[in-house]
């Protein structure tokens, strides 16, 4: 495809790929939460959303339009500027996320070498969001959100950075598509087969990272009414909404690249792989969701500071020590 | 090359070995409190550090070297902690701390600045000071909640963080002008202001890092506080060990030969230094803080040898780096003998000494000697050497000043001593008097009137080890 | 030259991105938008790096400063009294406005026209280094200070147990 106006190639592929993604992001937030409602409704065994269309499948097309409809409230007292300012940084940094996510051979949107660390930079500018939104709501649950979405962040980013790490310990590279071509087709030639234990880590991490049950401490519907986004109503709400499902796709995302292959497979065209894989593990956050009771802080806390952190750090050392040899 | 040779850096292996087997006293609840065998580890540090005098060589691809001069400030800093240490074992105003933490962050320090005498690469330095500074930034407020040691602290670290982050601001300058932070590379090249201005500010602001640490005027505003708040123990090694990282870096520093626009600015900052700290001096009763201002005074005298530059001017500064840590931490240990309680000694505290404590009298006496600057005292040598050192290099205002100011500090000085000796107490006093803290007081008193007496050996090797620097 | 004046408006859009940040951070009456400020300026700089071929610096200073150690801070200043009854929430007298701000601009002009007017050239055109030659740099002529920021850390992460708990002992 050639560029028009003279736009230079790079910065083309650039800004198509920011169009798809702001597509791909949209519609995923549809089908996620879509899936969410009918997985909870079978895991409980009822049918879920069944009205808008058939078996419900309009419905999230419903809650888009009511959210987009309704007025945006600033509560009394709020820090005004900030109060709308943290759903903008929630939501600006997913695209940056998705520019090194290689999706296919050759479907990425930007190929660098340190694909890997853009990812985990930017994935924690998340948490300044939910503070900044927490403490501007001038409200006693969502401050209570914000300081337990730092302590939640501060402690699982460090395992999962050790965890990544030894997956690029061993690759010697910082860039996805190096370490998923690095991978084959089947299943006992992934990084998963290799590296169970980062895996393992990795995943309840990304589990804490992105708020999801049974780490959803920041917002605990029960006990802090929604935590940091009390207050905001309407597309407010929904942008931190879509925020958090962006940030799923990428995590696993992210696990499908480094520890399941990435678009290796066998027959069908990589990026149908690469989706499925998602999918799956998409599926796998959901049924944890629906099946396991919030932890209790302290116990989340502990989890991470007394036992995944040093067997990170051991995962790494032997990692380093077999890598050397 | 890497180049690691262990037989080079014995002193530091020493401490670290210390250092490992502190740690693991601090996490054992068992033994936490156990830790009179440090006096006897540390006596054996200053005897390594002695054995290793002659060592010479470079290490990690020549950013660290091991020559004449680092391997004498070693066996200063090694002194240094032993007496503190020594000084230190009986402290009562730890409160639930328990010492092995303490003195794990006391030999901490300590390791920073022997880190910090070898050191040859700017970053190096850097990262060792800090090292240094944040153990001390530690051990200062420890002190049974007491809220002046806290303020203290807290000033202390909040300016030396700032005066660090200019010292290293001044590194990116260096950087910018020469392009390299080794300081055998740097020794090399032009540090004239026509040439090469940014790199000349850049030296000046990463020595002000420095300064900071040695209290010179205007960065002096730290010392009485802390002195003051700290409690004895700790105040005698703050007082004393991180000016002699200081001056060893600044020695080094100074050895690049840099322009005289920083020689000037350093020749005015000594003379305000030395006035404002000597009349300041005048009007304190609290010792501590006494000794805090007088300090800073010091400061201004080893300036003036850093100023005058050359091999002999800056073995005349560290011969006073020296001197200045003997006659501290001997004016110090009679302030700790006194305070048995862990108080702040007053000048009155000192009255009727010369019934109650005869040995510490005389001990406090020849420290006060010292630190004027009369003879037979290390103290007059040492000023000796410096002012013959900024008068042979022709800053003669600068040596006048310095003259009047010794002048102006007789009176404060030998105030203490009228105390002692010519006032009586109503209630004498009673000073419970050890074997042990009356030997050492001896011993750190001839230490002060041999430094006074026989310093030409001493001084010949510094010459030696400076004459090297300038190469 | 057109693509000259694109990176100059590139630089000084960073530039100002920098010094909007700083300005808020200093003279913000809010702790908290003051720290917004000071990320701005964070992240301004991890810019400067991207500008100047070191994407690897540019992205370590949004991992660490803007992950990590504002979220930190933010944590301290949630342990604050920082609201708008506190003392902080009290402007400076103007005296001490004039002053401070003289103090601070002082050495700033000093040193900035130092680098106008005096500032050497540069010898090297900025280009991309790789991760594992940053890597060997660290770890070969730089492996003594690199070693010794673990031993730094060690120590400041001890202290600040050791202070800690001998404040809670007290209450």
């Amino acid at each position: 495809m050639n560029p028009p106006f003279g736009i230079p190639p790079e910065l083309f592929t650039i800004l198509l790929a920011l169009g798809l993604l702001a597509g791909f992001v949209g519609l995923n937030g549809l089908v996620l939460v879509y899936l969410e409602r009918k997985v909870a409704g079978h895991i409980q065994r009822r049918p879920g959303p069944f009205e808008v269309g058939p078996h419900g499948i309009l419905q999230p097309l419903a809650d888009a339009l009511k959210l987009v409809g309704k007025q945006l409230i600033t509560p009394r007292g709020a820090d005004k500027w900030l109060f709308w300012t943290a759903p903008i940084i929630s939501f600006a940094p997913v695209f940056v996320l998705f520019l090194p996510i290689p999706f296919g051979p050759v479907l990425t949107a930007m190929e660098m070498d340190l694909g890997l660390l853009l990812i985990l930079a930017f994935a924690g500018i998340n948490v300044l969001a939910l503070c900044l939104a927490g403490w501007s709501s001038e409200n006693k649950w969502s401050l209570l959100g914000a300081a337990r979405a730092v302590a939640q962040s501060v402690a699982y980013e460090i395992p999962l950075l050790l965890a990544v790490l030894a997956i690029a310990f061993q690759f010697g590279s910082l860039n996805l598509s190096t370490i998923v071509s690095g991978q084959g087709a089947w299943p006992w030639q992934w990084n998963i087969m290799v590296q169970p234990v980062a895996f393992f880590i990795y995943f309840v991490c990304a589990l804490a990272e992105t708020n999801r049950a049974p780490f959803d401490l920041p917002e605990a519907e029960s006990e802090l009414t929604a935590g940091f986004h009390t207050e905001y109503s309407g597309m407010g709400f929904g942008i931190f909404f879509l925020a958090e499902y962006a940030n799923m796709i990428v995590v696993c995302a992210v696990a499908t690249a480094l520890f399941l292959g990435g678009w290796n497979g066998p027959a069908a065209p990589g990026v149908w792989w690469f989706l499925v894989k998602v999918y799956l593990l998409l599926l796998v956050m959901m049924w944890f969701r629906w099946t396991y009771p919030r932890v209790r802080f302290d116990q989340l806390l502990n989890l991470s500071w007394k036992w995944l952190l040093p067997l990170a750090l051991i995962n790494l050392l032997v990692t380093l020590v077999l890598v050397k040899i | 090359m890497l180049n690691f040779t262990p037989s080079l850096i014995i002193p530091e292996l020493y401490m670290a070995l210390l250092l490992v087997a502190l740690f693991v006293q601090t996490v054992t609840d068992s033994i936490k409190d156990r830790t009179d065998w440090l006096a006897y580890a540390a006596l054996g540090g200053v005897v390594v550090a002695a054995l290793s005098m002659s060592q010479s060589g470079m290490m990690f691809y020549d950013s660290y070297q091991i020559d004449g001069l680092s391997q004498f400030f070693k066996l200063v800093i090694a002194l240094g902690l032993a007496i503190c240490v020594l000084n230190a074992l009986r402290n009562t105003t730890l409160g639930k701390t328990p010492r092995a933490d303490y003195f794990f962050f006391m030999f901490m320090s300590a390791f920073g600045l022997m880190l910090l005498s070898s050191t040859v690469e700017l970053f190096t330095i850097y990262i060792s000071l800090e090292l240094a500074s944040y153990s001390l930034y530690i051990l200062l407020p420890l002190r049974n909640e007491n809220p002046r040691a806290v303020e203290g602290a807290i000033k202390y670290a909040l300016f030396g963080a700032v005066a660090t982050a200019i010292g290293l601001f001044g590194v990116s300058y260096i950087i910018a002008g020469q392009h390299t932070t080794y300081i055998h590379e740097l020794a090399t090249m032009n540090w004239s202001f026509a040439e090469q201005p940014m790199a000349l500010i850049g030296l000046g602001l990463f020595a002000l890092a420095f300064l900071y640490k040695l209290a010179l005027f205007p960065f002096h505003f730290w010392a009485p506080d802390v002195y003051q708040g700290a409690s004895n123990e700790t105040a005698a090694f703050a007082a004393t060990l991180p000016k002699v990282g200081a001056i060893v870096v600044l020695v080094r520093l100074m050895g690049l030969d840099p322009g005289v626009e920083v020689k000037i600015v350093l020749a005015v900052f000594a003379t305000l230094s030395m006035t404002l700290g000597n009349i300041l001096a005048l009007r304190q009763t609290d010792l501590k803080r006494l000794l805090a201002y007088s300090s800073v005074a010091h400061a201004g005298f080893v300036v003036m040898g850093l100023v005058a530059g050359g091999a002999y001017g800056l073995a005349a500064a560290s011969y006073y780096a020296l001197v200045y840590v003997v006659m501290n931490l001997t004016i110090f240990w009679v302030i700790t003998r006194l305070a048995d309680d862990g108080r702040d000694i007053q000048l009155h505290d000192l009255k009727g000494m010369h019934h109650s404590t005869p040995l510490l009298a005389f001990v406090l006496a020849v420290a006060a000697f010292g630190l004027v600057g009369l003879p037979p005292t290390g103290g007059f040598t040492g000023k000796l050497f410096l002012l013959n050192a900024a008068w042979g290099e022709g800053f003669y205002l600068l040596v006048i000043i310095a003259a009047i100011n010794t002048a102006i500090a007789i009176f404060y000085y030998l105030n203490m001593v009228r105390h002692a000796y010519t006032m009586d107490q109503a209630t004498p006093s009673v000073v419970p008097s050890t074997v042990i803290g009356a030997s050492v007081a001896l011993a750190l008193a001839l230490g002060v009137l041999y430094l006074g007496l026989m310093p030409q050996g001493l001084f010949d090797l510094l010459l030696q080890a400076s004459g090297a620097l300038l190469l | 030259m057109p693509s000259q004046s694109l990176a100059y408006a590139v630089l000084f859009g960073h530039v100002a991105f920098i010094v909007v940040g700083a300005l808020m951070t200093v003279l913000s009456q809010n702790l908290v938008r003051a720290l917004v400020g000071l990320i701005m300026t964070l992240f301004g700089v991890a810019g400067l790096f991207f500008l100047m071929s070191a994407p690897f610096i540019g992205l370590m200073q949004i991992l660490i400063y803007v992950g990590a150690v504002s979220i930190l801070i933010f944590f301290a200043i949630m342990l604050t009294q920082s609201w708008s009854s506190g003392d902080e929430a009290q402007g400076p007298s103007r005296k001490r406005a004039v002053l401070a701000s003289l103090t601070a601009l002082a050495p700033a002009l000093f040193l900035g026209l130092t680098i106008i007017f005096k500032s050497p050239p540069s010898l090297l055109v900025a280009e991309e280094t790789e991760v594992s030659a940053l890597g060997r740099f660290l770890l070969e002529p730089y492996i003594l200070p690199f070693e010794l920021i673990s031993l730094l850390l060690t120590v400041a992460m001890a202290g600040a147990v050791i202070l800690g708990f001998e404040r809670r002992k007290q209450r």
